[in-house]
This record gives C-alpha cells, sequence and structure tokens, in this order.
C-alpha cells in the first residue's frame, strides 16, 4: 500500500558507534542530525521537522523535543517524540514520510541517540537493568527473566522446539552476520566467527549464547526525508520510499498468539508488499532487526522467503552471507555491525541503495527491505526503498 | 540467612485482586462473565470485551508454554540459583503467565512439560507463584 507516498531519504549521518566514552546521547543525536544534513547538502534552515526515537530506558532530560534548541532549529512545523520501542526508527520514517507527502512539513529529521555505555561495566548492567515492573507483566523479573536475551530466548526455545531446526540455524546467522561485518569498517566487531568460536561460546539464555545477542553501543543515527522532487536536486543518490507498513498484534498473554513462529512482520508484509508488484522475490537486499540472531529466521519466514521452520535451511551454508542466495544486513546488523536499534538497519539500506557499500556492497541493491522489531515482537515496522534509479 | 527478595510487582490498577489472591496463598484468574474467556490482567474482556470479569481461583496446573536456562545473574536473589530454568506457563484455564521452574527428580523442563504452581511468600515483600515440573500421573 501506501502507493501516493512521496518521499525519499536525502540524508545519512552518524556520531560516535563506539564501545569508547562519548558525549551523551542528546549531543550525539545533535551531531548525527548535523551529519545528515550536510551529506545531503542542505542546512540546517531548510529543516522544518524534527523527529525524535529514544530507548525505553531514556527520559526526556536524556533525550527529548529541547534537541530543538540544541540544533538551533525555528519555526519547526513538526516535533514529535516517536515512541514504539525497537520499532520506532521506522515508526519515525513513516511520521515524516507522511507529514512529506500531505506537505505538513517538506524537510524532516528522524534520529535515534543511546549512550548506554560506560567503560569498565558489563553490558548486562547496561541492557538488563533491574526492574521491578507493575502489574503481572512485571512478574517476569520475580521469575529471573531480566534482559532481552531471556525474551528472546523463549520465542527461540519454541521455534526450536516447534520446527525441528537446531541450534545450527542460529549459529548460521551469527557467522554470517560477522562475515559481512568484516566488510563494514564502521561495524564494531571485524574479527572473523568460526561455526567453533560460536559453539565454544557461553549461553546467556539458552538457546542464545554470547554471539547471539547484540552488543551496545553509545552512538547516534539520523536521516532526512523530503519530497521526491527535492531529493532529485540534493547532494546524494536520493532513496525514494516505495511502501511502509506496520504491524502490532497485541496482547501476548492469552493462547493462539504462537509466540516464536509468528511476530507483526506477519502482519507488516502483506500489506507492506500490497499494491507495489514487489514480492519477496524481488528484494534484492533484506536489513533485519537483529537484536538477536533468531529475530533473523522469524524475519525470513514472516515476509515469505521461505516456509514456516525452513529458515534453518535457508541460512544453512552461507544463504544469507557474502556471496549467499539474499544478501541479508549487510553491514553485519546489530549483532555484529552495531547495536542503534531501528536506525541500524535504516542506515545500512540508506548505504546499500545508493551504492556506497564499498568492499560490501551488493550488486543490483534497486529493492530494499528494512523492518523493525520493538518489544518481545510487539511492535513491527517496516519499509520498502527503492534505489536512485527506481524514480518514476 | 538473610538472603534479599526477588523483584515483586506493585500491582496495577487491573492485577490488585490478583496480588491480593497471591497473598493469600491462591492463584486466581478473571472469568468473562459473558464468553467464559481466562485471562490476567485485563481491563475488560480480552476476547468479547464484555466488562464484567470475575476473578477466580485457578487450579495451579499448567504446561510449560516456553523456557530458558539463564546463564547470567542479574539480581541478588538469583545469584545462587545460576543456572536456572524460567519461562511462560500455560495454565490450565488458559492464560500464560511468567513463572521460575523447579524441577522435580524423574522431570524435565521441556515444552509441553506439566507443571504444578506453588505460592511462596518472600516476607515483607509479597508472594508470585513458583512452578515444580510434574509427571503425567501427578498433573
Amino acid at each position: 500500500m501506501t502507493a501516493r507516498i512521496n518521499a525519499s531519504i536525502v540524508g545519512l549521518g552518524t556520531a560516535g558507534i563506539t564501545r569508547a566514552a562519548t558525549p551523551p546521547a542528546k549531543e550525539l543525536a545533535r551531531l548525527a542530525v548535523l551529519g545528515a544534513l550536510a551529506d545531503a547538502g542542505l542546512d540546517r534552515t531548510d529543516l522544518d521537522g524534527l523527529l525524535i526515537c529514544r530507548t525505553s530506558a531514556a527520559t526526556d532530560s536524556i533525550l527529548g523535543p529541547d534537541l530543538q534548541k540544541l540544533l538551533s532549529l525555528r519555526d519547526l512545523s513538526l516535533l514529535e517524540l516517536v515512541l514504539c520501542e525497537g520499532a520506532s526508527a521506522i515508526a519515525a520514517i513513516h511520521t515524516a514520510a507522511m507529514a512529506v507527502t500531505t506537505g505538513m512539513a517538506t524537510t524532516v529529521a528522524c534520529v535515534f541517540a543511546d549512550a548506554p555505555v560506560v567503560p569498565g561495566k558489563r553490558t548486562s548492567a547496561s541492557f538488563g537493568r533491574i526492574k521491578t515492573g507493575s502489574g503481572i507483566e512485571g512478574l517476569r523479573y520475580s521469575a529471573g527473566l531480566f534482559g532481552g536475551a531471556a525474551n528472546y530466548a523463549l520465542a527461540a526455545q519454541r521455534y526450536l522446539a516447534e520446527t525441528g531446526a537446531t541450534e545450527d540455524a542460529l549459529a548460521s546467522v551469527a557467522v554470517a552476520m560477522r562475515q559481512w561485518a568484516t566488510l563494514n569498517p564502521q561495524a564494531i566487531f571485524r574479527d572473523p566467527l568460526t561455526r567453533e568460536d560460536y559453539f565454544a561460546a557461553r549461553y546467556i539464555a539458552e538457546p542464545l549464547r554470547l554471539y547471539d545477542c547484540a552488543i551496545p553501543v553509545n552512538g547516534a543515527v539520523a536521516v532526512i526525508v523530503t519530497s521526491r522532487e527535492r531529493a532529485a536536486d540534493l547532494a546524494q543518490p536520493p532513496v525514494p520510499i516505495l511502501s511502509m507498513a506496520q504491524g502490532h498484534r497485541g496482547s501476548p498473554d492469552r493462547r493462539g498468539l504462537d509466540l516464536g513462529l509468528e511476530s507483526g512482520a506477519g502482519i507488516a508484509a502483506p500489506r507492506l508488499f500490497e499494491g507495489t508488484g514487489v514480492g519477496p522475490a524481488d528484494i534484492d537486499v533484506c536489513l533485519f532487526y537483529d537484536a538477536f540472531s533468531f529475530s533473523t529466521l522469524l524475519s525470513l519466514e514472516q515476509y515469505g522467503f521461505c516456509g514456516r521452520g525452513e529458515a534453518g535451511d535457508f541460512v544453512a551454508d552461507g544463504g544469507i552471507a557474502p556471496g549467499g542466495r539474499l544478501p541479508v544486513n549487510t553491514g553485519g546488523g546489530h549483532l555484529s555491525g552495531y547495536y542503534l536499534q531501528g536506525m541500524t538497519p535504516v542506515a545500512e539500506a540508506v548505504i546499500q541503495a545508493r551504492g556506497q557499500g564499498g568492499a560490501r556492497q551488493v550488486d543490483g541493491a534497486r529493492t530494499l527491505l528494512v523492518t523493525n522489531e520493538g518489544g518481545r515482537f510487539d511492535y513491527h515496522a517496516a519499509l520498502l526503498l527503492g534505489s536512485a534509479e527506481h524514480r518514476e | 540467612m538473610s538472603v534479599e527478595p526477588p523483584p515483586i510487582p506493585e500491582p496495577d490498577i487491573n492485577s490488585v485482586p490478583f496480588f491480593e489472591g497471591l497473598a493469600e496463598g491462591r492463584l486466581l484468574v478473571q472469568i468473562c462473565g459473558r464468553c467464559g474467556t481466562a485471562q490476567l490482567g485485563h481491563p475488560d474482556c480480552d476476547a468479547c470485551g464484555h466488562a464484567a470479569l470475575e476473578w477466580q481461583p485457578a487450579s495451579g496446573r499448567g504446561t510449560i508454554y516456553s523456557f530458558t536456562r539463564m546463564h547470567l545473574s542479574y539480581h541478588p536473589a538469583f545469584a545462587d540459583l545460576v543456572p536456572y530454568f524460567a519461562g511462560i506457563v500455560a495454565l490450565e484455564e488458559g492464560p500464560l503467565l511468567y513463572g521460575r521452574f523447579v524441577v522435580a527428580e524423574g522431570t524435565k523442563v521441556a515444552i509441553g512439560q506439566p507443571v504444578v504452581a506453588e505460592i511462596v511468600h518472600f516476607e515483607g515483600a509479597g508472594a508470585f507463584p513458583i512452578f515444580t515440573t510434574v509427571t503425567e500421573s501427578q498433573a
């Protein structure tokens, strides 16, 4: 759907992307927006919209609407926080595209920033924050299910049990991500990773081992969205938004929602492809939200690249690795690239669509699928992006 | 032995009777007065929208819906338990509930494995169910 969307991504900026100490998230966000403007060949006076995404742990004082003031942006016609956990970045781009299409704004920056890493402090201390929660949902912490790994482990365990897939499938994803990352100078983890290394690493939450889990970084990514007409005159090859869709399943506490076997992606996929003339067979590159390796397996199935329970076979023997049948997460994804939530797949999609991927560039990357996953597969948002050659 | 209790949530507006029940040693579920769907912590029926839900005792029996074995301790209460099993129980009545699993001799943790709830009280902190695996004949 969304055939009448008139919007392209025209600028990409990053800041930080390191495990070392950095300025706070708000400053990283400011630097990323300025970087994206410079990349697009725009000035800050060209911006009339600013959409801000942050982690669910952050507050207005960490990153809030006052980012406008730090950027010295005047008379904005659009300023919002867009909060949908891991799906926030693409959700923000959806809002930007709608605003640009309707004329509510002409040129909108979408930014995500996070700075959870304190050098010397354990990763689980950054992400497995001690919470008590409230209500019945909070009993997850009473049960000892802390951190994202526990959530995704519960989904992965069901998937393996129901489909007969093995931990080899998870290993294939982790190893493929590292292969891509070795080709990406911006990736955090670029040392080769073998299957033996994968299986020798400790479990975090079974069946997930160390290399199934993203590692936090400090950093920010911003993109600039404007109309296709304006996009044509700017500094970079424009990346048109061909379609966009979200899918949010709702209450997970009753039977009937098949944890690990379906997600919001299954709802979003038909909405995304509808009316575009594009299907899974036409996708040249996939950029999935892969905070945990398992997410990639489920994404492949939910978007129809393979049937239910077949993702393990799909990723075996380098199916999604460099030279494989379907390039997935060509920057190394969250697992080996960097974990800046929903902006990680967006940034890599822009790089690939422009043909700026260097050693990891996929030839003929004309139609790209980009996804965001939030919560425990609670929230899902997706983009279908084209390349400059796509302009009608 | 003084050990810090595990985190126990505060009731929210839709779960006060549930936590009161736990304090009294009872596991309760909400039953819809119209369609009979059992659920947990909803303001109105998650299946049909009916406003009248009644808290009723659950059997305490269920099966493992999914599980993990946690290998890291994020909280002092779990430091001596690592690695421990925890996951989601499908209660006999239908709703899904998070819990830690205690593995009884002669049983294992697996999807579909029967479990029974034991409500454990932590002095000054509250109470919540911990689930013990049981054999089919005990279920």
